[in-house]
């Protein structure tokens, strides 16, 4: 497999704040790679200086074989960029849209009005193509951003968060779209916050946090980082602090998680240790709703490294 | 190529923009029809009729000047204006004036002559009637009058009684009264006499507003797409981004300079605007003041962000300088006025109107030019330091 991105050492900063901190991260042509992370976590960032709309500080990055600093054009024809925040023209038609874009990516003529009307059925858009997406929902404008970037069937699509703020069925579209592409042949990155869409669509994963990777390769490798933890989701109201103190001072407790209806609790193994936690809980007279242990996930993966939570 | 994409579809997207169409060509339009009509009293120099003042003339004077005021009041020039209503004495006189058939009253005493040829104080007494505006035009025409009575109570004192032949000074007055009569009606005007109408006056001052209003929507365009997010996007295309502000820009400026010539073509073919001959200064006025504009957008463009700070910035820069440069009404000689001189708009202004006076004169065309040419060049200076995301 060939080699489609190479980041070295990458730095970016805002003032004296750093937002990339020496990222290295390659990705092989045909991936799916996801990148997770927290809010601020720097994806957006990472992505902007790969797209060519940011200047990178420190480092290089390649695309193809292309310096994205010395050769912008050259990668930035190859890119699709999907950005996070909806970047259509409300007041032209969605097939205006998508063939604007389609033009500046040097289509014209039969070729131009083919793939335009396919990135529209793409994304399931061709009945309401004369439309302005002022009257879209907030999914079909997901939709239609997502068809502006791909005209050109580019080696790499970058989706920045295309799932956010959308209902369900249409984020299932936009999941199903982004194998389909891959399978048609393009590369992409897929960041996000959510945990479960990453660990659905991805084959490899990148974990940022604080502008830096703090973990990356295939869901097998990630999760064979945590093979150690099992997961105890207990959920009860009102634990009090004592006893999540006294859950802290067990001798094989690795985390423990206070959620805002229960915690979660970290062991090497929770079936062996489950007598002593509910030992404890109801010392404190907790009552306790329901109990579910899990595998350990990407989640997981990100408490561990790094202490907190990735939904917040 | 690419190039003409963006221009294509920012022009597009421009014109489906009813609002826009309606700022940029209808309300031009509109304004200026409504100025020109409504003050059209203000600025036309017609030789409008005045209404007839009825003068209730009590002439005691027998000697040579009350001769000569009599000659004087009955050539056509006075007799214009003036209806004599002899009356026998003062009193009968102001009884006139309070029941209404005369609006004034003029009592020359009987030693008047005598007085004024001996060089002693000469008065006529002047009684004003109901209407000011009668009152004014009767005094300022005895006024003249007088003025050269003065002149010649000056010559005969110099000369002595009995004036070489021609009496110059009381034959200069004859055609002179009416040119002063009509140089009062000049003194109420705004323009100090300037033939142009106030349609011709605010065709050019409105289109040079709203050419700077491009400016000021091709700003507030770029702003906005930064704020939605559209101008990044683009920058992700393989398109030079020196292309994509060029673009955009170029499309406005083909847009308002259709916006120009639109407004001219109209204003001369449906509302009789005169743009006068020098068809050249007033296209080369109409670029400057777009690329002014243009440039001005860009500069802002480069110290603020989002489209209020633009929006603001350029209703304060257009206000201040269509005002300065007389573009909503005249401004009197002065202080004012020289403030104008600090605009692109008064030179452009000037370049214009001196085109409707018929007058060819480069140096406002030259100024405004040099102008428009400096500050677009420094603009875009600027904001290739600026940057123009992030
Ligand atoms: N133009 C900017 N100026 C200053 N700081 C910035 C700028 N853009 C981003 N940042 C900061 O950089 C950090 C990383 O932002 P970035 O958008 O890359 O995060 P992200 O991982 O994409 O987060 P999200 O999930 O919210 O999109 C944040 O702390 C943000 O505040
Ligand atoms: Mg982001």
């Amino acid at each position: 497999m060939n080699r489609l991105v190479e980041m070295k050492d990458v730095v970016k900063k805002y003032g004296s704040k750093v937002t990339v901190d020496h990222l290295n991260l390659t990705i092989q042509e045909g991936e799916i790679f996801g990148l997770l992370g927290p809010n601020g976590a720097g994806k957006s960032t990472t992505i902007h200086m790969l797209s060519g709309l940011l200047k990178i500080d420190y480092g290089s990055i390649c695309l193809d074989g292309f310096s994205v600093a010395e050769r912008p054009l050259e990668t930035k024809r190859r890119i699709g960029l999907v950005p996070q925040d909806l970047a259509i023209y409300e007041e032209m038609s969605a097939l205006d849209n998508v063939m604007f874009f389609a033009r500046l990516y040097g289509l014209r003529g039969a070729l131009l009005k083919e793939r335009v009307d396919e990135a529209l059925a793409f994304v399931g858009l061709q009945d309401r193509k004369k439309d302005k997406p002022k009257s879209f929902s907030g999914g079909m404008k997901r939709r239609l951003n997502i068809a502006c970037a791909i005209t050109h069937r580019p080696k790499l699509i970058i989706m920045d968060e295309p799932t956010v703020g959308i209902d369900p069925q249409s984020r299932n579209h936009i999941l199903e779209s982004v194998r389909e592409l891959n399978r048609m042949g393009s590369t992409v990155i897929y960041t996000s916050h959510y945990m479960e869409e990453v660990a659905a669509i991805s084959t490899r994963v990148g974990i940022m946090d604080g502008g830096r990777l703090i973990a990356c390769g295939t869901q097998e490798e990630l999760r064979a980082k945590v093979a150690g933890e099992e997961k105890l989701t207990i959920e009860a109201q009102g634990i009090p602090e004592a006893a999540l103190e006294e859950l802290r001072q067990h001798p094989h407790m690795i985390r423990v998680v206070p959620l805002e209806e229960g915690v979660e609790v970290y062991l090497n193994s929770t079936q062996a240790y489950l007598q002593d936690i509910l030992f404890v809980l109801s010392k404190h007279q907790v009552r306790i709703r329901s109990l579910t242990q899990t595998e350990p996930d990407l989640e997981t993966l990100f408490l561990s490294l790094t202490g907190r939570s990735l939904r917040d | 190529m690419n190039l003409g994409t963006i221009v294509a579809f920012e022009i597009r997207r421009a014109v489906k923009h009813p609002v826009y169409l309606f700022i940029q060509l209808i309300l031009p339009l509109l304004l200026i029809f409504i100025l020109g009509t409504a003050l059209d009293s203000v600025f036309t120099v017609k030789d409008e009729k005045l209404e007839t003042v009825r003068v209730a003339l009590v002439q005691q004077d027998k000697g040579e000047i009350g001769a000569e005021l009599d000659k004087w009041l009955r050539l056509p020039a006075a007799a214009d204006r003036i209806r004599l209503e002899p009356a026998a004495s003062r009193s009968e006189a102001i009884g006139r004036l309070r029941n209404g058939t005369a609006d004034f009253a003029l009592v020359v005493p009987p030693d008047f002559s005598a007085s004024v040829l001996r060089g002693g104080s000469a008065k006529w007494e002047l009684i004003a009637g109901g209407d000011s505006g009668k009152n004014l035009a009767a005094s300022v025409i005895f006024q003249s009058m007088l003025d050269r009575l003065n002149d010649r109570q000056a010559v005969s004192l110099a000369l002595g009684p009995g004036l070489p032949a021609g009496q110059p000074a009381m034959q200069a007055a004859t055609p002179d009264a009416g040119s002063s009569a009509g140089s009062f009606v000049k003194i109420g005007q705004l323009a100090a006499g300037k033939p142009y109408s106030a349609m011709q006056y605010y065709a050019a001052s409105m289109l040079i507003m709203f050419l700077l209003y491009a400016g000021m929507f091709t700003g507030i365009g770029l702003a906005e797409e930064k704020e939605r997010h559209t101008l990044a996007r683009l920058h992700s295309t393989p398109v030079r981004p020196w292309h994509i502000l060029t673009g955009k820009l170029t499309a406005n400026f083909l847009l308002a300079v259709l916006q120009a010539v639109l407004i001219i073509g109209f204003t001369s073919a449906v509302m009789g605007v005169d743009w006068g001959a020098s068809i050249g200064a007033v296209a080369f006025a109409c670029l400057a003041v777009i690329l002014f504009s243009i440039g001005l957008a860009v500069l802002v463009l480069s110290f603020t962000k989002g489209s209020g700070p633009m929006n603001v910035v350029f209703q304060l820069v257009i206000g201040v300088m269509t005002f300065f440069s007389g573009g909503f009404f005249q401004l009197p000689e002065g202080m004012l006025s020289r403030i104008g001189e600090f605009t692109v708009s008064h030179w452009a202004f000037q370049s214009i109107l001196n085109s409707m006076l018929g007058r060819t004169d480069w140096q406002p065309v030259a100024i405004v030019g040099v102008i428009a040419a400096v500050f677009l060049a420094g603009s875009f200076a600027v904001y290739r330091k600026a940057g123009y995301y992030e």
